[in-house]
């Protein structure tokens, strides 16, 4: 079975005919192959753990920005003065 | 509108110190069989975080929990310190809304970190609801607009928060 990593580099593979054709759908990369294109992200974890169990599969937007960390964690207050 | 109390204090102080917060249970992760995926009944707190993108959930809870990672990891840099956060997949319940949603979460030291909530429920999960906010009275609400699914169904059948 494709490990994630294996799942991840599949995506990025057919990552510009995905963007040509599904703009902003949510697809699953299963086994290397893409096993879904759906409108949001419910309906696509909903059919991989229905389907695929744990895993491992990849869920993406397609054509979405770099995922980015919370900016609550990154200013947290270490010390304050009254 | 449903007024949220967890603080017992007047709410208009609450809603200004703490933001708004709800009680949320998360399941179990998918172990291969869908019968596995289910809520353990423990309640965390989550903070709706309209600051932030994507949402969040404790790294030490989702190890517990053994919840799928689902994406490669980003590198982050927090007070404590540079991470590693890997993107997972869980379910979760917001009992005072009557609502379960999926949702992809950076797995993030909250705790560690210091923060009061082991969830932030980002702009990702909030472009599925609608949120009112009132400061002046000091309660909010969130409504969420789903497409109808049963967990673990490939196809549509019930709405679980009707």
């Amino acid at each position: 079975m494709a490990t994630l990593e294996d799942n991840v580099a599949a995506y990025a593979e057919m990552r510009e005919d995905l963007e040509s054709q599904h703009m902003d759908r949510w697809v699953v990369i299963h086994d290397e192959k893409l096993v879904g294109v759906f409108a949001d992200f419910q309906e696509a974890a909903n059919h991989a753990v229905a389907n695929h169990g744990a895993g491992p599969y990849h869920i993406k937007r397609v054509g979405e920005p770099p995922l980015e960390i919370a900016p609550s964690m990154k200013f947290v207050l270490t010390h304050a003065a009254d | 509108m449903r007024p949220i109390d967890p603080h017992g204090d007047e709410l208009p102080i609450v809603l200004e110190r703490y933001g708004p917060t709800a009680r949320l249970d998360i399941a179990n992760g998918p172990q291969g069989v869908v019968q596995s995926f289910q809520f353990h009944q423990r309640e965390y707190t989550a903070l709706i975080d309209t600051g932030a993108r994507m949402s969040s959930i404790d790294v030490g809870i989702a190890e517990r929990l053994n919840l799928p990672i689902i994406g490669p990891p980003i590198d982050g840099i927090a007070a404590s310190g540079p991470f590693r956060s890997d993107p997972v997949l869980a379910l979760i319940h917001l009992p005072d809304f009557e609502t379960t949603v999926y949702g992809r979460f950076l797995t993030l030291p909250l705790v560690d970190q210091g923060q009061p909530v082991q969830v932030l429920i980002g702009r990702d999960i909030l472009r599925r609801g609608k949120l009112s906010y009132d400061g002046i009275a000091g309660i909010w609400a969130i409504e969420f607009d789903l497409p109808t699914f049963t967990i673990g169904a490939t196809q549509s059948s019930t709405n679980p928060t009707s």
